[in-house]
């Protein structure tokens, strides 16, 4: 084994030294990317993807010209390398952080439910009113989530969930709930719901999901949220969403029991 | 006049159909439609007086008059939540 002063091995670590500093230049081309183009596209996966195989193609060609350099007789090559890399670096350190979010830069924004929002009405990106019907399952902590807010006392949840029932037949299990929604109405009732509850009392935000499809035992099929200042408004709110929703929603259940057979739920006329 | 008829639920089980044209005269009310698709689909005669109607997605009363395009939706009774 060479002495450890042998210049040989003496380059090799340097050169190792050099590669790393290389880093700094994928680093420079991707905050290109996001401090310059359109920083939406920097969060894409397909663009990470894309910026990946550009660093490691930068990494070898440095390599490259730097194996080209040293046949050329260039033994201290690996100064050049280093210098370039730790240029990519200090370049990538001084690019400013301007702060801005992509809404502050004027990019479209989407409600959950892909609507549009208009940027000029965002402080916070959240919605303030959150209306979801969707075959996906529920997630509770989800909706708490889209209705916290600072200035809120209470945070109140409803969460309905598909109820075991017997039909007098042991044999004859209720196994699961199937719903259809007329989306286009349903959606709309639910907005008007979430106006009309905003009217009877101060609500901060809120959040309504149905499921539809089939949800099975004990998974939820609708969540209200609301967040309000005072925690007897929010009881009171959510309560009436849900009581009022369960009575007008163009919503429709069916049972599907354990022996294959199916039964349609009727409860009251549509009324609202 | 031409309008778009949606079932739902146990109807749309019923008819076996979930949407589907109509060709009505001019000035013809929900009344008048329901007629015509009980006698497309004598299977529902028994249950289009518990339901409930929308044109454009809101609700409206059987005497409503129709116009060309309007999306009329036989409601049977909820059980959302």
């Amino acid at each position: 084994m060479a002495p450890i002063d042998d210049p040989r091995i003496l380059n090799r670590y340097h050169t190792y030294a050099a590669m790393l500093l290389q880093l700094g230049w994928p680093g420079f081309i991707f905050g290109l990317f996001y401090q310059v183009l359109n920083p939406a596209w920097a969060n894409a996966t397909p663009l990470v993807v894309l910026l990946a195989i550009l660093c490691l193609l930068t990494w070898f060609v440095m390599i490259r010209l730097a194996d080209i350099l040293a046949a050329k007789g260039q033994d201290d090559v690996w100064k050049y390398v280093a210098v370039l890399g730790l240029l990519g670096i200090l370049i990538v350190l001084a690019l400013p952080d301007t702060g801005k979010t992509a809404t502050s830069r004027g990019f479209e924004v989407v409600g959950v439910n892909g609507e549009p929002i208009p940027t000029a009405q965002i402080a916070d990106a959240r919605s303030p009113d959150t209306v979801q019907i969707a075959r996906e399952p529920l997630s509770a902590a989800r909706c708490i989530s889209l209705v916290s807010d600072d200035r809120a006392g209470g945070v109140a949840v409803f969460i309905g969930t598909t109820r075991a029932q017997t039909s007098g037949d042991p044999k004859r299990q209720l196994i699961a709930l199937d719903y259809e929604a007329y989306t286009e109405m349903a959606d709309r009732q639910m907005r008007d719901l979430a106006q009309k509850a905003r009217q009877q009392w101060p609500i901060l935000r809120l959040a309504i999901a149905h499921r539809i499809g089939r949800v099975s035992l004990g998974q939820p099929s609708v969540i209200v949220a609301v967040s309000t200042p005072h925690r007897a408004d929010a009881f009171a709110a959510c309560r009436w969403i849900i009581d009022t929703l369960k009575s007008s929603a163009a919503i429709w259940k069916k049972e599907v029991w354990s022996d294959g057979t199916t039964t349609w739920v009727g409860e009251r006329e549509c009324s609202a | 006049m031409r309008i778009q008829i949606r079932f739902f639920a146990s109807l749309a089980d019923r008819a076996g159909v979930r949407v589907l044209e109509l060709s009505l005269a001019d000035g013809a009310s929900i009344t008048d439609a329901a007629a015509a698709l009980v006698a497309q689909f004598p299977s529902l005669s028994g249950d289009l007086h518990r339901v409930a109607f929308a044109i454009n997605y809101a609700t409206a009363p059987a005497g409503t008059i129709l116009s060309d395009g309007d999306e009329l939706a036989f409601l049977p009774p909820v059980s959302g939540g």
